[in-house]
Order: structure tokens, then sequence, then C-alpha cells
């Protein structure tokens, strides 16, 4: 259980960082167009 | 192979998509005048040279517009001038500057200042007209656009102009420091000096948050790279820490087979270092785990490249914490994306740097590609 929780904390941050980093790339592009 | 293939394919179609055209800018740039002549056109300096003209009043003033070069890419600086030759609007419509540092040109001034000044005079940047901070490299793509404007202004008023200051090369204390880091780096990492000690690293890691990311503000970003890909690298002259850390950091890569820059000499790994000693966490994911996260950071270079090539725009690719982070200047997004990156830091240790650093991808893809290679050319000589 420890290390699916662990798995599942690292998956979180890492997703929600990713989506944010998309989330600046296309504001940019979409200023752009 | 799709990767590499979509990537040219948004290439090509970013540079037959480009539009060069400028003559929706000339109105704003000479209020009064009302219809517009191409006097002349110099394809080199990509440059055009417009008279304006009133149906009833004549001759109203001249407006051009040429291509300068800005961190992220080509700018489009519109300059209107009086009949007589005066400055009178300056603008930049079109340019690919990351919006917060592009405003501070606009905020402090620096357009300003070449409002009123004549064509005959030196206009040169640090001298007559001063550079922004901060801005620096913009600032210099306007002014070298704006010298460009007025010798062919110049030219068309027959006035003479002074002699252009050969642009200085600056090479000082921030070069050579980079050389000595870089240089420490190769020695520790290679030589048998100080192997096995565990603070090996702490003494580059400190010396890059010092130096790259507080000094100077300038840690290693996906853009440098970007900007050679797409076409518009940086005027040398002025940029040749940059040109340094860049070719610096790859060319060491590819020759010696090793990341000296990851880990090593990156100003947010140390920060990411010290936001993990804090919490002392040893939350780590196993490897199925680490595995299936691996691809989130390719995909993210992926779309970054992408849009950057489909755009011509390298600043698309500034989406790193490290940029808000050390130069406290980011929007909103990024702000939030520095707060989520030291709080994952503070759980899972170098959080940025293993599952999402487009720097550090770009560098493993030339390392599998160097492995690749000499693998390749040590089978056919066996």
């Amino acid at each position: 259980v420890k290390e699916r929780a662990q798995d599942i904390i690292v998956t979180a941050f890492v997703l929600v960082a990713a989506i944010i980093s998309v989330f600046i790339v296309l504001s940019k592009a979409l200023a752009l167009s | 192979l799709a990767a590499v293939i979509s990537l040219a394919a948004a290439w090509a179609y970013g540079y037959l998509a480009y539009d060069p055209s400028v003559e929706r800018y000339l109105a704003g740039a000479l209020a009064d005048a009302t219809k517009f002549n191409l006097l002349c056109f110099d394809s080199g300096e990509k440059l055009c040279l417009f008279e304006g003209r009133d149906d009833q009043k004549g001759l109203m003033g001249y407006v051009t517009a040429v291509e300068g070069r800005g961190y992220g890419g080509p700018m489009v600086i519109v300059v209107g001038w009086s009949k007589e030759g005066s400055l009178l609007t300056l603008s930049v419509p079109k340019h690919k500057e990351d919006a917060p540092w592009f405003r501070i040109l606009e905020n402090r001034g620096f357009l300003g200042q070449y409002i009123g000044k004549k064509d005959t005079d030196p206009l040169e940047l640090t001298r007559d007209i001063d550079s922004v901070s901060g801005a620096t490299i913009s600032s210099y793509g306007v002014a070298e656009g704006v010298l460009k404007a007025r010798e062919f202004v110049a030219k068309q008023l027959g006035h003479r102009i002074p002699p252009r200051v050969a642009p200085a090369v600056t090479l000082g204390l921030a070069e050579m420091l980079l050389l000595l880091g870089l240089g420490w780096v190769v020695v520790v990492r290679t030589g048998r000096l100080f192997s096995g000690a565990w603070w090996r690293r702490d003494p580059s890691l400190m010396f890059g948050f010092v130096v790259l990311g507080i000094w100077l503000g300038q840690p290693l970003s996906l853009t440098n790279f970007t900007s050679w890909f797409v076409g518009y690298p940086p005027p040398w002259h002025n940029n040749i820490f940059l040109y340094g850390l860049v070719f610096g950091v790859l060319g060491l890569t590819a020759a010696l087979g090793k990341n000296f820059y990851c880990f090593w000499l990156c100003p947010f790994s140390a920060v990411q270092e010290g936001a993990h000693l804090l919490t002392g966490s040893r939350i780590q994911p196993n490897e199925a785990c680490r595995r299936r996260l691996a691809w989130v950071r390719y995909l993210l270079l992926w779309l970054a490249l992408l849009l950057a090539f489909m755009f011509r725009t390298p600043s698309f690719t500034i989406y790193e914490p490290w940029t808000a982070l050390f130069t406290l200047k980011g929007t909103e997004a990024q702000w939030v994306l520095v707060a989520v990156t030291l709080l994952g830091a503070m759980v899972v240790h170098n959080f940025w740097c293993t599952y999402l650093c487009p720097v550090g991808t770009l560098l493993e893809i030339v390392l599998k590609a160097r492995f690749r290679i000499t693998s390749f050319f040590r089978a056919r000589k066996e």
C-alpha cells in the first residue's frame, strides 16, 4: 500500500506540473495566433 | 520516427507560412498620410522604405519597416520619419519575445527615447540610447533595426550620417566563470579527483546557483537551442556567454558522452536539492511507475518544439520554472508552475529534472544518438 501511495503522489505531481507546462506553451501559441 | 517526421513537417510549414508583409503597420506609423508608396526594398537587410503621402498636402514623411533580432526570434520594427528626417514614431508591432520581458521595454520607456531624434544623430545603444537591463537582447534588436532604418532614410534625404561604431565583443567575468565552471565539472566527472566523495557535486551546484542563477539569471533553457533550430540565433558579439553555454554543454556532451550540466551546474537543480533537504522526504516511485512517467518529458518537449517550429517562435519553448524564479518575471501560470515544482521537489528528489525538464531530455537524446553512432562504427570496425 505504501509503495502504491508513493506512485500515486509522484504521478499526481508530474501530471499537474505537465498540465501547467502545456497550458503555458498553448497560451503563448494562442496569444500569437 | 513519427516525432521526427512531425517536427520536420512543422518546421517546413512554419518556413513556408511565414508572412513577411508589413503594409498593415504603415498607417499607424504616419497617421497623416493616406497613401504609401514603396521606395526601396532590401532583401538582404530585410528592410522596406515607404513614402507617406496625402492627396492634397503631398509628401508627409517616410516609414521604414525592418526586421531585427530579439531573444525569441525576429521582430518587425516600424519607424515613422518626418520629411526632414526626424523620428516621429517607433513601434514593434510583430515580435516573438516572451510577454513579461517585452513589457519591460515598453514600461521603462525604451522606445520613447528615440522620439524626436534625427536621422543624423548617432543613435548608438549604450552611448546615446540606454539599453534596458533584463531585456538587453530585445533592446539590442530594436536598436539594430533603427540604425539600419536610419541609413536608408538618410540616403533618401541625402543626409550624411555618423560612422557606425563597430559592435563591441564583450568577453568578461561571466565568460571566464562559465569556462571555469564547465572545466571543473569535466575534471571532477572524468578524472579520479574526489572520486566517491559524497560532496563532489556541491561546489559546482553552488557555483551554478550563484553565477548562472542569481547573478546572471541565465540558466540553460530549451529556447536557447530552439532559436538555432528555427534559424534565429542571437547576435554573437554581445552573446558570447550564451554561445559558450549552449555549445560548451552540447559539445562536451557529444564529445565525452556525459551530461556535464544537469545535476552538476544547473542552478534549478541546486534549488531542488535545497528544497528536498528541507523535508528529507524518501518518496520514490517504483521502477514500473518511473518508466510509465518517462514519456511525459518527451511528450512535452515534442509539443513545445512542434509549436515553436510551426510558428517559428523559439519563446514558445520557455516553460521551465527557473525562468520566472531567477529573473523574477513571469506570467501567473509560470509562477504556479514554480510553486508546484518546488513543492514537488520537497517531496520527490530532483522532481523537475527527473520527470519534466526539456533541457535534460534534449541532452539525453544527444547522448542516445552518440551511443548509437559510436556503437555503429564500433560494430563496423569489428
